[in-house]
């Protein structure tokens, strides 16, 4: 009897310690992704995975982390981005339901739609297929929020303005559901540029890049090339009244910026009196 | 007696140096490779005259305040390279897996190309968020030390990988210096021209000074440098209404997507006003230049305004120090900006204001590199010098202008104070690689009047629609590799999207993710659209 508890014990104790260790392996490897050291972080991973029992929440991430590493490592080999391709697919198989199935197959789907050594070629329709199923099984995530973001692109990146449009309508119906969502300033950026660059409407792309600043724009956007696009696309349309404000904008809000100077400019020969310039380095020379 | 002197004198010399040898190697590893001794070593370009000494003062105190606050001994080793071999050096050692810990960021393809950065050096964006803690007590305190700089760090903001990646020292302009003394000999006033057209007048008037008297003096000295500062100051103002026509993305700027689109839809051309006009403008600069300048280097011209054979030169707030020392006593020095031809009865047209130092960057950029075994030290130093106290100290100590906020100028260096008032922009029809060296390289026979405006023109023309297809696709080739870059960045986020469970350290996540898919939305739009223009436009 007491064989048999020590024999349980010891048992155990290995459970807990290889545990333990493809946790701290696990650890590791996160760290080695942060610092973008894909070659180190893929020895890492595979080493987790080895050690995790096949299915654990320790497997799936370490099947993640290995399957991303050799995605992303460089120089970019075929024979890792097939490996990479099918241990996304074993990982989508394994994870029904779980938030990491959500990330394989987003980031499946941008490898679909990525050209990394030659003779590789794009496959928008699978990229397609995986960002539809993301929003489908997981509808009310911010991984779907990328999704459809995604989505959106490959239907606006193209030279057909059904495409286009058909684009388009997607974003603003995933914005009328989700118009909070973490990217819905990013949407309304994609809607503005393709209304500027493909289909001609300097009106509409103001109205979304006035959306999209009203939401708030990314961290460190240069806010005065923002300003600076968005007051000549409004001048370019008609929109003096809001060419006038951008080009103020640019003057008073932004400090250093390069378009200060033009935005005076601009704003004499549409005959309104610019704000005065400030300098930044006034103070250091006096 | 003196026979056996001479045949031991040999031995006695060898004897000598091996001792020399050892006792210095053994002092080296004591100094640096003791096992109680961490070295860091930081390699640069900079030998200009004081630079080695103000960094080495605050490497100093840093080191003595280290060991305070650690009880461990550190040792800071400058590397000072040199430009002439700066780049085999910082190329090979971080191949070869000996880079130094900190390295001045230039030159080196490692150290400046986006994939290669990523790969090799420290991303510094958490670390430009905290609060620099040397700025404890001061009115920086508890402020993220990207702030404390004059430009919030915008221009050491890597675009491309959406990440800081070097930390700046000092920054940069460049402006005439004039010997005040000569000038007023010949011109009968120390004031310095207002205008381009004074300028001419003032050149033209040493020039016939010169030829009267027989004096050895130019103008203004020359090399392939100085021309270079004439070509930042002034060609971009020319290119101004062409700007205005062939920006199709309103960023103020027109590349060579651009460039190349706008020729095709005979926007402009090599014979272009805009183009033509600067050409000849830089052509009658160079006139003012000694003989021979193509062929001198910078310190050649250097000399010549310091020995008084040149009555002005265009240099940087860097060499504002080396210039006043060497000519102390001698004669005074005085400085004025670049006089750009916004009056010129022809230029006038197009140039409508000079170029614009508002955005200008910081300079003496430092980066760490992924190999350091001491990374977090490096950094600790690198806010232990750009604290408002040391960063004016170090650069009053070499007449530099600082980069943090509130630092004073010294009277030196009043003169080089950026100037907001400018425009911004570029025009960049170098479409191709043939026709980045050919353009490059002919630029100087026409500069110096080895080849007219025309002939100039004529070529680049002939060049940019036989490579201009290749080219267009070369660079859009680059881009898009670029593109590829973020997505591996942008994956080692979706990576543990979710999974942290620090709150604050999820946010900051998330905050990446945007910041990184605003960019892959923007790179992946433009170069779709570049595509797209090509195969409009191909022939």
């Amino acid at each position: 009897m007491k064989k048999s508890y020590v024999k349980i014990y010891c048992v155990a104790l290995l459970f807990f310690c290889s545990g333990l260790f493809s946790e701290t392996l696990l650890d590791s490897t996160r760290k080695e992704i942060g610092y973008l050291n894909y070659k180190k972080a893929a020895e890492l991973a595979a080493q987790a995975r080895k050690k995790a029992k096949p299915g654990s929440d320790e497997w799936l991430e370490a099947t993640l982390a290995l399957a991303v590493s050799l995605h992303q490592n460089q120089p970019d080999i075929k024979s890792e981005k097939h490996r990479a391709e099918k241990l996304y697919n074993e990982l989508i198989e394994a994870s029904a339901g779980k938030p990491i199935r959500a990330k394989a197959m987003l980031l499946l789907a941008r490898m679909a739609s990525e050209r990394d050594y030659l003779n590789d070629k794009p496959d928008y329709s699978k990229s397609r297929e995986l960002y539809e199923k993301i929003i489908k099984e997981f509808s009310s995530s911010k991984l779907a929020d990328a999704a459809a973001l995604f989505k959106a692109q490959l239907d606006i990146y193209s030279t057909n303005k059904n495409e286009i449009l058909k684009g388009i309508n997607f974003t603003l119906d995933w914005l009328k559901k989700r118009p909070d969502n973490l990217f819905a300033s990013l949407q309304h950026q994609l809607i503005a540029s393709a209304y500027f660059r493909d289909l001609n409407n300097p009106k509409k792309s103001v109205e979304y890049s006035l959306k999209a600043e009203k939401i708030g724009l990314p961290p460190l956007t240069q806010m005065d090339y923002f300003y600076w696009n968005l007051a000549n696309v409004a001048q370019m349309g008609g929109q003096t009244n809001i060419a006038v404000k951008y080009y103020k904008k640019v003057i008073s809000d932004v400090v250093s910026s390069g378009f200060a100077f033009e935005s005076q400019i601009r704003l004499k020969e549409l005959g309104v009196k610019p704000p005065e310039l400030v300098d930044p380095f006034a103070e250091a020379a006096k | 007696m003196k026979e056996k002197i001479s045949s031991y004198l040999g031995f006695g010399i060898l004897a000598a140096a091996v001792i020399y040898t050892v006792v210095t190697v053994f002092l080296n590893h004591l100094t640096y490779e003791a096992s109680d001794v961490t070295t860091i070593n930081v390699c640069h370009w900079q030998l200009e005259t004081g630079f080695r000494e103000a960094f080495q003062k605050l490497i100093d105190k840093y080191e003595k305040i280290y060991f305070e606050k650690h009880g461990k001994k550190i040792k800071i080793v400058q590397l000072a390279i040199g430009e002439r071999g700066y780049r085999q050096y910082v190329n090979t050692t971080i191949i070869g897996g000996t880079a130094p810990d900190i390295i001045e960021k230039a030159y080196a393809k490692l150290a400046e190309e986006p994939s290669y950065i990523a790969r090799f050096f420290v991303p510094l964006s958490r670390y430009v968020s905290e609060p620099n803690p040397y700025n404890e007590g001061t009115e920086f305190e508890g402020v993220p030390w990207r702030e404390t700089f004059f430009d919030g760090l915008m221009s050491c903001y890597n675009r491309t990988l959406l990440d800081y990646y070097k930390i700046p020292f000092s920054m940069f302009t460049i402006r005439i210096y004039y010997n005040k003394d000569l000038y007023k000999k010949i011109i009968g006033t120390d004031v310095p021209p207002k205008t381009y057209q004074e300028l001419l007048d003032v050149w033209a008037a040493i020039k016939e000074y010169a030829n009267k008297t027989g004096a050895p003096i130019v103008p203004i000295a020359g090399s392939k440098e100085q021309s270079e500062m004439f070509r930042w100051k002034f060609l971009p103002t020319f290119f101004y209404t062409l700007n205005k026509k062939c920006d199709y993305d309103y960023n103020g700027a027109v590349d060579r997507y651009e460039a190349w689109r706008a020729f095709k839809e005979k926007k402009w051309d090599f014979s272009s006003p805009q183009l033509v006009y600067s050409w000849e403008c830089m052509s009658d600069i160079a006139r003012n230049f000694q003989d021979g300048w193509v062929a001198a280097q910078r310190d050649d011209a250097a000399f010549m305004f310091v020995q008084e054979r040149a009555v002005m030169i265009a240099s940087g707030s860097w060499d504002a120090s080396s210039l006043i020392d060497q000519v102390e006593g001698v004669f005074k020095i005085g400085v004025f900006d670049f006089l750009i031809p916004t009056e010129h009865p022809v230029y006038k047209k197009y140039v409508k204001g000079q170029v614009s130092e508002a955005t200008i960057g910081g300079g003496i950029p430092w980066s760490v590199t992924k190999q350091s075994r001491n990374k977090d030290i490096c950094i600790d130093f690198l806010k232990f010098c750009t604290t408002k106290k040391n960063n004016e100290e170090f650069n009053k100590s070499i007449s530099w202008l600082p980069v943090i906020k509130g630092c004073k100028l010294s009277d030196v260096l009043k003169p080089f104070k950026p100037e907001i008032r400018g425009f911004v922009g570029y025009f960049d029809y170098q479409i191709s690689q043939e026709m980045r060296l050919r353009s490059q390289g002919d630029k100087w026979n026409l500069f110096s009047g080895r080849t007219t405006p025309k002939q100039y023109g004529d070529t680049l023309q002939e060049i940019f629609i036989r490579t201009g297809e290749d080219g267009y696709l070369d660079t859009l080739d680059n881009d898009q590799r670029n593109q590829r870059n973020l997505d591996r960045i942008l994956s080692s986020y979706i990576f543990k999207w979710g999974a942290q469970t620090n709150k604050d350290q999820a946010a900051a996540t998330e905050s990446r993710i945007i910041q990184l898919m605003s960019s892959v939305q923007g790179t992946k739009a433009n170069n779709f659209e570049h595509k797209k223009i090509f195969d409009q436009y191909k022939e």
